[in-house]
């Protein structure tokens, strides 16, 4: 199985669908899974906020996005102070 | 079970009045007082048929859940001992600055630290004397189902620390206070049914819940998950902007949450990802995959949609 990488943009009671408040990715290959959110420290760092969000946290809501989609949020946080 | 007569029911009234004049000759008595009662109002009939079939669906889903949990629990037992997974969790030493410091390398400044201290205490205050009694009040209402897991109404307040942590992640201007007030489930409790009161009985308690004067800001079905079996849902007790939670089960998917738990703690334990890591959360995921796809769904549970309600700030 090669690698595959599923986006997801975090969405919760201060952001939007719009204006994501975060962004995580999923990468899955043969030896397994990971998953990592685009940190406070400006880089990617591992997570279990989807876990949480498929065990029935009701925290986040987790929607899945492009690749696209990702890199533009991910370049609107980095621009956050 | 209870057998009763609605197969043989198309007998006359009077066969009723007959049988009230004692027995015939030759008739066993204790065999006559264990027959099951004839009925005979139409009415009274397909109520007794519905709550027969009732009787067979649940006895069926519990037997089929309970004939499954030994195998999950072994496949369980290997994970650990693969993993050498111990029982006890250990606690993470905390510095002694005020600061906070949790699983998978979460951490509170002395501020933040203090602010969820605080807004805990307030919470779990709040949760006493107003969310609770209602929860409570609400359960009172219809004796075909209860409360489960009552002692865990309130959320340990080192994993509300770990959730307030996951929360100021991202870069934001997100104070912990207000990661803590997102966070739904520090006052929760789950109401549990059997699977054909499932439907029916979480429709009529959402709306005793609101006729109680609280607040629905979400509700999720995942009955469709392949992670997670159940209903959950975001109240909100406008008086105090206190969030709470309220899960829905049945029997099988509270024993699946709870089977596959440990699993999840392990998976929100991985502090740095390694391929060891990433082979066991894959493993992890797995194993939660093969409980829920254990639990039967209630019938009709399709019905009850997703809400979410406008955020009241825009």
């Amino acid at each position: 199985m090669a690698e595959t990488t599923t986006y997801y943009a975090i969405v919760n009671d201060f952001s939007s669908r719009e204006n994501p408040f975060g962004v995580i990715r999923r990468v899955k290959h043969d030896g397994g899974q990971r998953d990592e959110i685009f940190s406070r420290d400006l880089a990617w760092k591992h997570t279990s906020l989807l876990y949480s969000a498929e065990r029935g946290d009701l925290t986040n809501d987790m929607v899945p996005i492009s690749e696209e989609e990702a890199d533009r949020i991910v370049a609107r946080i980095r621009q956050r102070r | 079970m209870v057998a009763v007569g609605v197969e043989r029911s198309e007998q006359p009234e009077s066969s009723n009045a007959r049988s009230d004049r004692g027995p015939g000759p030759g008739v066993d008595r204790a065999a006559r007082q264990e027959r099951p009662p004839v009925l005979t109002d139409p009415e009274q009939r397909v109520t007794e048929h519905l709550r027969y079939r009732d009787s067979v669906v649940n006895h069926e889903a519990a037997h089929s859940w309970d004939a499954a949990v030994p195998e999950l629990q072994g496949i369980w037992e290997k994970i650990k001992s693969k993993y050498g997974y111990t029982e006890r969790s250990v606690s993470v030493a905390q510095p002694t600055d005020g600061s906070w410091r949790g699983d998978g390398g979460r951490k509170l400044d002395s501020a933040q630290n203090a602010e969820v201290d605080r807004g805990y205490a307030r919470i779990r205050e709040v949760g006493e004397h107003t969310i609770i009694p209602g929860l409570r009040a609400v359960e009172a209402e219809d004796p075909t189902r209860h409360l489960a897991g009552f002692d865990h109404r309130f959320k340990g307040l080192n994993r509300l620390k770990e959730k307030v942590a996951d929360l100021l992640e991202p870069r934001s201007k997100l104070t912990a206070t207000d990661a803590l007030y997102a966070v739904s489930d520090t006052v929760r409790c789950t109401y549990m049914y059997t699977e054909t009161s499932y439907t029916r009985g979480v429709l009529h308690d959402v709306e005793r819940l609101k006729s109680r004067g609280f607040e629905l800001d979400k509700l999720k079905n995942t009955w469709t998950s392949d992670q997670y079996k159940g209903i959950n849902t975001q109240w909100v007790d406008p008086a105090s902007e206190v969030r709470f939670e309220v899960q829905f089960h049945t029997r099988a998917s509270l024993e699946a949450k709870e089977l596959s738990h440990k699993a999840y703690e392990r998976i929100r334990s991985i502090m740095e990802p390694t391929p060891k890591t990433d082979l066991e959360a894959g493993e992890l995921e797995g194993f939660q995959s093969k409980v829920n796809a254990k639990v039967p769904i209630p019938p009709n549970v399709s019905v009850i949609e997703d809400y979410q309600r406008e955020k009241r700030d825009g």
